[in-house]
């Protein structure tokens, strides 16, 4: 299919971002130019109003457009505990749960050889940097569950736990309203595994 | 698990078909390339969600937009619970699989109270290369421990990021030891799980081949592996046979960039009166242990999952000589609902049989 230039160049950035291929940036493109002026100037200038403003924090690495962000600074947090997590959104998921009152500290990634992603790659510099403070007791490592999430929480506890610093893993296991009879068999193996006494 | 009926609508050269097979031994006969392995593949592809051939998309018939399969499976378990799957597979090679009527629920596929295909190439379990020997363990008799399933692909993850840290070759000393660490621990559990299933599978191996054979010949089995095992083999023990493994093998590895040792590359060798097959063994012996796998598979499945699976044999029953055919009939008859293809019919088969269906360009006739 032939478009002229500009129309072309619109689908062909639209497709590069996650999720969508050609025929959804094609819909996309024409949505946006059917639309009233305004629809595309906003989106436009949101686009760069974010990235312009958006920055990491220099304290957790979390995305923010102060600095440091909300939770760094906000004073009822206790910087005792730092939930250590793979990306910003996790950070969101976390705080929905609305009981964790400590602080966190992003990664942006997982150790994965595949995809180029060492130590190196990671926001563990900064990770040091705020555990050498003395301030830290614990350090939850809240990565991901899977093979590349296990590996990332073995490497930071050897790093961590030299330091004095309590390093903890989150539980897995089965889902709140869950029945077993549902549940798969690994996921009930660690549950199990992970049992504590009714006190 | 009986396959009860099997509603096909474009599928590969079958435009529509209708079928309610016996639950005995159902014999399906025609010339050659009418069609006959493709009911097969139907009933493998209900009951798995996967076909035995090529890609999905290969599956809807020339000319259509997509295919439509509808079948049927009764457990004996549960006063015969009934489980429909009905599975469509587009020229794109989407595929869709509802269970019941609900999306999302493979995990209740019939499949996993057993289908046992046995296939002409399946010769190459005993003469191919070690990776079809283990695709047998992991993907056929797999299926019994779901765990060793989920472990397995656990393991695979972690060899692949293993391989690409060696690959880089400046191997960053402390990430290494945490992948390590990952590898032994998968690779050890993978390994126990992997001798408990092959524990229970061997000795049903050698009763079944001495069924087929008579008493001449000895068969057994060996698992070779890339790890350097001390005798007792529990799960700790395993864990320290495969740290000392790495740690003698660490340059070996850093040097061809590529993890050396583990699950992924053991092996089994197959022996007949102590002589090696792969070397030694005639045609029909090579035949007559993959039917003795076959059939100690279809045991195993019986005896932990309470089920008896069904039974597919594509153009293999007219390959074996009448003892080896009356073993494996006796074996069948009454219990294991049965599919054979073959393209000549024998007196023999037609008295053992239940039905027999006879295939024409997709067209079905019922004959007995």
């Amino acid at each position: 299919m032939q478009y002229a230039g500009a129309v072309s160049r619109l689908i062909g950035e639209l497709a590069r971002l996650p999720g969508i291929g050609s025929k959804t940036a094609q819909r996309l493109a024409f949505f946006l130019l059917n639309a009233p002026p305004e629809v595309a100037e906003n989106l436009a200038a949101a686009i760069r109003e974010a990235r312009a403003t958006v920055t990491r924090c220099s304290v957790c690495g979390n995305l923010t457009d102060i600095d440091p962000c909300a939770i760094c600074s906000d004073q009822t947090r206790d910087r005792g505990v730092i939930c250590l997590v793979q990306d910003p959104r996790d950070v969101a998921a976390v705080e929905k749960y609305r009981g964790f009152k400590g602080v966190y500290h992003v990664l942006h990634g997982a150790l994965s050889p595949l995809a180029g992603v060492g130590p190196e790659q990671l926001n563990i510099k900064s990770l040091l940097a705020r555990l050498e403070g003395g301030d830290v007791q614990e350090v939850i490592l809240a990565t991901n569950p899977d093979v590349e999430g296990d590996a990332t929480a073995l490497y930071l506890a050897r790093l961590i736990k030299p330091l004095g610093v309590r390093v903890t893993r989150i539980a897995h296991g089965l889902p709140v309203g869950a029945h077993l009879e549902y549940a798969d068999e690994i996921t009930l193996g660690k549950a199990i595994e992970g049992r504590r006494e009714i006190k | 698990m009986i396959l009860k009926s099997l509603d096909l609508v474009n599928f590969r050269n079958y435009h529509k078909l209708y079928w309610k097979p016996h639950y005995g031994i159902n014999v399906i006969t025609g010339p050659n390339a009418q069609g006959k392995t493709n009911l097969l593949e139907a009933i493998y592809l209900t009951g798995l969600g996967f076909s035995f051939r090529n890609r999905d998309r290969d599956v809807v018939r020339w000319g259509s937009d997509f295919t439509s399969l509808n079948a049927t499976y009764q457990l004996q378990r549960s006063q015969g619970l009934n489980v429909d799957v009905a599975l469509t597979v587009d020229v794109e090679g989407k595929k869709k699989v509802l269970i019941n009527g609900a999306e999302n629920k493979r995990n209740l596929l019939p499949g996993r109270f057993g289908i046992v295909l046995f296939k002409p190439d399946d010769l190459q379990i005993i003469k191919g290369p070690p990776s079809r020997r283990r695709d047998f363990i992991d993907q056929d008799l797999g299926f019994i421990d779901p765990v060793y399933h989920r472990l397995l692909q656990q393991y695979r993850r972690v060899v692949i990021q293993r391989n690409n840290l060696l690959r880089l070759g400046e191997v960053h000393q402390e990430s290494f030891q945490v992948w390590n660490e990952q590898f032994y621990r998968y690779g050890a559990e993978v390994l126990a799980r992997r001798f408990k299933l092959l524990k229970q599978f061997f000795p049903l191996v050698r009763e079944m081949y001495r069924g087929i054979a008579g008493d001449g010949e000895e068969l057994d089995m060996k698992y070779l592996s890339t790890t350097t095992l001390t005798g007792v083999k529990d799960n700790e023990q395993l864990l320290k046979d495969f740290v000392r493994e790495g740690k003698t093998r660490e340059k070996e590895e850093l040097y061809k960039k590529q993890s050396v040792f583990g699950p992924h590359r053991d092996d089994i060798v197959f022996f007949l009166n102590q002589r090696d097959v792969r070397y030694y063994g005639s045609q029909g012996q090579i035949r007559s242990i993959v039917l003795a796998l076959k059939t100690a598979q279809i045991r195993l499945f019986h005896r932990e999952i309470k089920e008896y699976p069904v039974l597919l044999l594509d153009d293999v029953l007219m390959e074996l000589d009448e003892q080896r055919q009356n073993y494996l009939m006796q074996l069948v008859s009454d219990k294991i609902q049965t599919f054979i293809t073959t393209t000549t019919l024998t007196d023999k088969i037609i008295r053992l049989s239940d039905r027999v269906y006879f295939i024409n360009k997709g067209m079905m006739k019922e004959e007995k």
